[in-house]
């Protein structure tokens, strides 16, 4: 293996940890800051990829306007799903088994219905003209799209930092977070809060499924058959973790790279597995949770 | 009359606690509730608060029914809560404790931060020496006034302090006690949980003594001391 080859595979396995980075901190903020497991994150992902498909192919919007189309679609749809069924069932006290079973049925159902209307054959995304053809890094050349999602994700992911730490609503997010009961005491629409962050994250969702369009292609399966890849994702870097998300995201995405290519796509995908089992058995908490369990 | 519980029934789970509790407090002042652990005295704040909802009966805040309505909604009237625990958010530092109550702030209770911080800090100076610290590194009496100061911000009105002294050296209990007295003076209306009868007897006016979730004894606090039968013996 050449010094060309090992700055590819670098530079592929950073490509896929953007697109892994961004759908695992929609799920990390839902999971680890507000205790919901949401198995209809990948349904998002898939849902803004067509989203971005339609809006490409069949109208004059354009790349660009596809980004924030699918962010409120699918906000909206996440934000739905949250007010109307994950409340309902918190309400009635009930658990996590309750919100796989809602969530799964949700993305069951939603999947039907994007092979109802946009088929069953694999599909790709076109990429915007201003993006099209390579750039040149040192030992070799690499797609403008491909260092653009890389971009999109710093981006994204340092908008979500800012948020958390700097502005008076992330402060309020976080005060659920660490003592629900007490927040609320001191007037903060939790319920409410909840369904916005949790809008948010499906929104990133979508977001992210349309900036993996043109690199991954589409499938209606494309969410479910990257959801175990995402809970491991944020299961290694520690619950609601954002910091955690993007080391365990990198990790992952250049054991992918540097797997498929030594070894082959399966065994990269187990070896994924057995690197989280390692680093579960020295640090139950992954790499920069915080102790704290899923609630 | 700023809070009245009239025949308050409340569960945990199947268990009784709350049978049939009534009592009252007017504006400006400070009711202590007294009674050995487990007769209900958390359980009658987080009722008031809404955090355990009341089976049956009424809850009654300055002119509100606030029976069974959401405890973020009861805080935006004006009530403030100090739970046992203190609930604080260990992560966030002094000021962004402070600010989650301000934040919720709506309407015509909006005051500038300035102004909130200025009051805060005149209250407990050692707050202001300690904006930027993690709250969850704070001493613990430097805790229960940032949890104090907190529920102040949103508790305009009222506030419901859940034993605030338990734990705390006496050399801290003195500075909270003084704290308290200041705001008793500024005419806040107080409803004080405190195992510590002579603390209770120094801030409040008038005292409840609770048995099993019911009142067995209202009366100033000087004829209460002489019941004190059913207390244990105070620090």
């Amino acid at each position: 293996m050449n010094l060309t080859m090992i700055a590819l595979q670098t530079m592929n396995g950073l490509t896929i940890a953007a697109i892994y980075i961004l759908l695992a901190s929609g799920l990390t903020i839902v999971l680890g800051l507000q205790g919901i497991i949401n198995t209809a994150h990948g349904f998002f992902y898939m849902l803004g990829a067509y989203i971005g498909l339609t809006l490409v192919s069949y109208t004059d919007l354009g790349f660009w306007l596809c980004l924030p189309a699918a962010f409120l679609v699918t906000s909206l749809l996440g934000a739905g799903l949250e007010a109307s069924g994950i409340r309902t069932l918190t309400k009635w006290n009930r658990g996590h088994v309750h919100q796989v079973v809602l969530t799964l049925g949700f993305a069951i159902v939603g999947t039907e219905v994007v092979k109802f209307i946009w088929g069953t054959v694999p599909q790709n995304t076109s990429v915007p003209a201003l993006l099209r053809g390579a750039i040149s890094l040192g030992p070799i050349v690499y797609p403008k799209y491909w260092l653009f999602v890389i971009g999109s994700s710093i981006s994204i992911m340092a908008a979500l930092w800012i948020f958390f730490h700097w502005t008076g609503l992330g402060i309020l997010v976080r005060s659920i977070d660490i003592n629900r009961e007490a927040s609320e005491a001191l007037g903060t629409n939790a319920p409410l809060l909840t369904t916005v962050i949790f809008g948010l994250g499906t929104g990133i969702a979508g977001v992210a499924g349309v900036l993996a369009g043109p690199i991954l292609g589409l499938d209606p399966n494309m969410g479910f058959e990257l959801l175990m890849v995402l809970f491991v994702v944020i299961i290694l870097g520690g619950l609601g973790s954002l910091m955690g998300t993007v080391v365990s995201g990198i990790l992952i995405g250049l054991i992918i790279a540097y797997g498929t290519m030594l070894l082959s796509g399966l065994a990269a995908k187990i070896l994924v597995f057995g690197v989280m089992i390692v680093i579960l058995i020295f640090r139950p908490t992954g790499l920069l949770g915080r102790g704290v369990a899923v609630k | 009359m700023m809070l009245t519980l009239r025949d308050v029934h409340t569960y945990y789970g199947d268990s009784h606690i709350l049978q049939g509790l009534s009592l009252h407090v007017n504006r400006g002042e400070c009711v202590s509730l007294l009674g050995t652990n487990g007769m209900g005295k958390t359980t009658t704040l987080r009722t008031v608060m809404g955090i355990v909802p009341a089976g049956s009966g009424e809850v009654w805040f300055n002119g509100h029914n606030i029976t069974r309505v959401a405890p973020f909604k009861i805080a935006r009237l004006g009530l403030g809560y100090v739970p046992e625990d203190r609930g604080l958010f260990a992560d966030l530092t002094v000021v962004q404790n402070l600010s989650v109550p301000f934040l919720n702030l709506r309407g015509e209770h909006r005051r500038p931060w300035s102004e909130i911080e200025e009051y805060v800090y005149s209250l407990f100076p050692v707050l202001g020496n300690r904006k930027g610290q993690i709250a969850g590194s704070l001493s613990g009496g430097e805790q229960q006034m940032l949890s104090t100061a907190r529920a102040l911000i949103s508790g305009h009105r009222m506030i419901l302090l859940d034993e605030p002294t338990e734990g705390l050296a006496p050399i801290v209990v003195e500075n909270l006690v003084e704290a308290l007295h200041k705001l008793k003076a500024d005419g806040h209306t107080i409803l004080l949980v405190e195992q510590n009868f002579k603390t209770a007897m120094d801030l409040a006016d008038r005292g409840y003594i609770l048995q099993k979730g019911r009142i067995l004894h209202e009366d100033s606090m000087e004829h209460l001391g002489e019941r004190l039968d059913p207390l244990p013996p105070t620090a």
